[in-house]
């Protein structure tokens, strides 16, 4: 080292040390836009429930270029060994999927900027991430597709989908629908709603709408009663649940998880860049299901083109 | 015991065995068939009304959210169109009715422990029906898989139901099954016993004719050849039966044949022995008669004899004339002593020819044993001998033949004072046990060991010295033995040499029935004197 320095000048020697030190920072300035290390903690699930994680995640890789660990969380995990083994990986940033990852957000929050997928969420201000609860304004484009004729939908609710119908107000009005909606508090109440508006539905101009509500689409004791009665009347029944479709219900709308997994992406690095706070956002999938016996029942029939871009259609042959 | 009695055959004894054996099988499993079935279709019947709560629970929950008896209405209807329910009631969480159907019962201060289960249950099992109890809940229904829901399924319970579950037709399934049971079971143990009965007919034949065939046998005494027939076991009994019939047969030949040697030896031998024995016999009576004869014959003239001298001895003594009639009376005792002589052989002779009879008569103890006293008293004296007689405080009657009972106690005695010299002669009686026992002892000469024996056979002393030492003639302990055997009584003797001699004499106190009342001749037809007795 005395060799060096008697052989470079001292002017020269300071210019040398500007740059060594330039090219040591450079790395660490642009680090946390371009190489940022993302960590997506989802269930290990059985099949088929592991293809939808799997999509996600595939969702989430291809939004992000860099670093991705994934962390599978067993049924019975060690929350503490998950968020050691995050620091050990010097994760930056992280994606929760489903209720085992999702229960982890009151130990990284403050930590690591996260979101969450795979859940019916609603929002809070705090939480950002995809719920599965459908964009209402998504199942009215469909269901003036699939039933130009309606013009009056009717929804109960409850408290915790209050959010969603002030969406669906806003949307309704925009597709030209006239949007009923009651909020309820009980199941009692909401059977007893439930008939005053299938005694004042009209067939063919009224739909109902179930959200994804566990005490307005209560599948014990609403879900039947409706079935029921609005296969009696000829009503257009449509839920914000796929499940509901294969039962008897015209159409929902399926998530589309890769989809999903790509807006996570986009989100937590959004968080991350500290440009925005993203919230909770409906799921906007253009998976249609439909059942085709119910349509049939109704009246409907749809084009060969129609009947191919729906994504499932019920009975299945 | 019922399967081994030895009165039935063989065939009857398996038979009833098999019979028993059949049937308590029959018995068993019908009963067990029975009781396994019946036990299963109350399980089903258990399982399929908790079931029906169940689904009860289920469509009564609609009722219940909206406590409206019409929407209960067709969930009760549905249940009641189970056979077996019999009654159906819906309550509130505050387990009160709602809706009720048909006949059911309940005490309201059961209802908290019947609705206490989460589950449907059996809550009360009672003799004609169940009661099952089911909780409703209301739970959030969620897909199989919860991972994608923000919290974990709730449940809420909003009331209950009850039903009253009948047992008829679970205590008609029960009689059916185990009369149909019990009748198949026994038609078919019937069946089996009819076959078993023919089988064992066939199979045990060859045994029975076998059995015929040695009962035949056993009675007729003949030697019957069995069939050799049937199972390997019983035809080697009858091959062995047969082999012995051959063998018995042989040796019952040989036997005949030996039998006959044997009984004609047998005839000669008899034929010999009873000529010999008549020989005898007739030797003895002939001896007999002859001393009978010849005693009376001597007698009678040694009696004229007798008289004779006593006359002339009087004659003389009137004549003053001592020296013959010392001379005639020197005469006199000794035709007496072979008077005497002359009637013991004649009374030997009457005893061995079966003609001397007994006569008894009743006399004290004391005064039997007395007067022999006094006969013997002056022949003890002559020898210096003590001469003692010991008799019971307690007198007793005897019924005995007394001549010939003195006659054996003077023959002791007179023995006694002979053989003894400035010794002892003891004279006592005693009475025991129905007997009179009179014991003679004496400190003489004894008897040797190898004489005892003997001294009873006439004309027996113990040896010559003797005789001509003590005279006498040999025949008073013959006669002595003789008289005692013919009154029922013993007599004994013991003795060592030197030491004296000893003789029991017993007698029974009462003489045998069969000598009372019988006529007798007075064989002693005088009193034995001392200076007699001295002479035997």
């Amino acid at each position: 080292m005395a060799d060096l320095k008697r052989t470079l000048q001292p002017g020269r020697w300071l210019d040398l040390k500007r740059l060594f030190g330039l090219i040591i920072c450079l790395p660490m300035l642009v680090a946390p836009l371009s190489a940022a290390t993302l960590a997506v903690l989802y269930p290990e699930a059985p099949p088929p429930y592991k293809q939808v994680f799997d999509q996600i995640v595939d969702g989430i890789d291809e939004r992000h270029a860099d670093r991705l660990i994934r962390y599978p969380l067993e049924t019975r995990y060690n929350p503490e060994q998950v968020l050691a083994q995050l620091d050990r990986d010097q994760v930056d940033m992280v994606i929760t999927l489903g209720r085992r990852g999702y229960s982890l957000i009151n130990d990284i929050n403050g930590h690591y900027p996260f979101v969450s997928g795979a859940l019916p969420l609603t929002p809070n201000g705090t939480l950002s991430g995809v719920s599965l609860i459908t964009d209402p304004d998504n199942l009215f484009s469909q269901l003036n597709v699939l039933s130009p004729v309606t013009k009056r939908v009717f929804v109960l609710y409850t408290a915790k989908s209050r959010w969603m119908v002030e969406l669906a107000k806003v949307s309704a009005k925009k597709k030209g629908l006239e949007l009923w909606a009651y909020e309820v508090n009980t199941l009692s109440d909401a059977v007893r709603k439930y008939e005053e508006v299938l005694d004042n539905a009209r067939n063919g101009s009224d739909a109902i709408w179930l959200p994804l509500d566990k005490v307005t689409a209560n599948e014990t004791v609403i879900l039947p009663m409706l079935l029921r009665e609005a296969w009696d009347r000829r009503l257009v029944m449509f839920s914000s649940k796929p499940s509901h479709v294969k039962r008897g219900a015209l159409f929902s709308i399926y998530p589309n998880n890769q989809q999903s997994g790509e807006r996570l992406a986009e989100m937590v690095k959004e968080l991350f860049s500290g440009k925005t706070m993203p919230g909770v956002e409906p799921s906007r999938s253009l998976h249609l299901g439909v059942n085709l016996r119910t349509a049939v029942h109704l009246g409907m029939e749809y084009s060969p083109t129609l009947t191919r871009s729906f994504y499932r259609t019920f009975p299945q042959p | 015991m019922l399967f081994v009695g030895n009165q039935n055959s063989l065939r009857k004894q398996l038979l009833t065995f098999l019979m028993v054996s059949i049937a308590l099988l029959s018995l068993t499993s019908s009963i067990v068939a029975a009781w396994i079935a019946v036990n299963q279709s109350r399980q089903v019947l258990e399982h399929h009304s908790l079931q029906i709560a169940g689904n009860l629970a289920h469509q009564s929950l609609l009722s219940l959210i909206t406590e409206s008896k019409e929407n209960a209405d067709q969930a009760l209807d549905q249940a009641m169109a189970f056979n077996d329910v019999s009654g159906v009631a819906i309550f509130t969480e505050r387990m009160l009715l709602l809706q009720q159907r048909g006949e059911i019962n309940w005490d309201t201060d059961q209802l908290k422990d019947w609705f206490a289960h989460p589950v449907p249950v059996l809550a009360a099992d009672n003799r004609d029906h169940w009661i099952i109890t089911s909780p409703v809940f209301l739970r959030e229904e969620q897909d199989d898989y919860d991972e994608f829901e923000l919290s974990g399924s709730q449940e809420e319970l909003m009331g209950y139901v009850m039903l009253n579950v009948s047992k008829d037709s679970l205590q008609t399934l029960t009689t059916n099954l185990f009369s149909y049971n019990l009748m198949i079971g026994l038609g078919f143990a019937t069946l089996l016993v009819w076959l078993q009965s023919v089988g064992l007919k066939r199979i045990t034949r060859p045994l029975l004719n076998l059995s015929q065939s040695m009962n035949e046998a056993r009675t007729s005494g003949e030697h019957n050849y069995a069939n050799v027939e049937g199972p390997m076991e019983v035809r080697q009994m009858a091959e062995s039966y047969n082999a012995m019939m051959q063998v018995l047969e042989q040796q019952e030949d040989k036997l005949v044949k030996l039998n006959s040697g044997l009984e004609t030896e047998v005839a000669i031998r008899t034929k010999e022995l009873t000529h010999a024995r008549d020989t005898a016999l007739v030797a003895v009576r002939t001896q007999s008669e002859f001393l009978a004869n010849i005693s009376h014959e001597l007698r009678t003239p040694l009696q004229a004899t007798m008289g004779y001298i006593e006359l002339v001895i009087e004659e003389l003594e009137d004549e003053a004339m001592d020296e013959p009639v010392e001379d005639l009376r020197e005469a006199m005792r000794a035709s007496t002593r072979l008077l005497a002589l002359i009637n013991m052989i004649l009374d030997l002779a009457k005893c061995e020819s079966g003609k001397m009879e007994l006569m008894p008569q009743e006399i004290s103890l004391h005064t039997l044993t007395q007067e022999t006293e006094s006969v013997i008293r002056p022949l003890a004296s002559k020898r210096q001998n003590a001469f003692k007689v010991y008799l019971p405080a307690e007198d007793h009657l005897l019924q005995v033949d007394t001549e010939k009972a003195q006659q054996v106690l003077l023959n002791l005695l007179s023995n006694a004072c002979k053989f003894t010299e400035q010794g002892t002669v003891l004279l006592s009686a005693s009475v025991e046990d129905g007997f009179v026992i009179w014991q003679v002892s004496d400190t003489g000469i004894g008897i040797p060991k190898e004489q005892q024996g003997l001294i009873f056979d006439k004309f027996r002393q113990i040896d010559g010295s003797v005789k001509r030492k003590y005279g006498g003639t040999g025949l008073g302990l013959a006669i002595s033995k003789h008289f005692t055997e013919m009154m029922g009584g013993t007599l004994d003797v013991f003795s060592e040499t030197g030491q004296g001699t000893t003789f029991i004499f017993r007698l029974p106190l009462v003489a045998p029935a069969d000598t009372v009342d019988q006529t007798s001749e007075n064989l002693l037809s005088k009193k034995l004197s001392s200076t007699d007795l001295e002479k035997l």
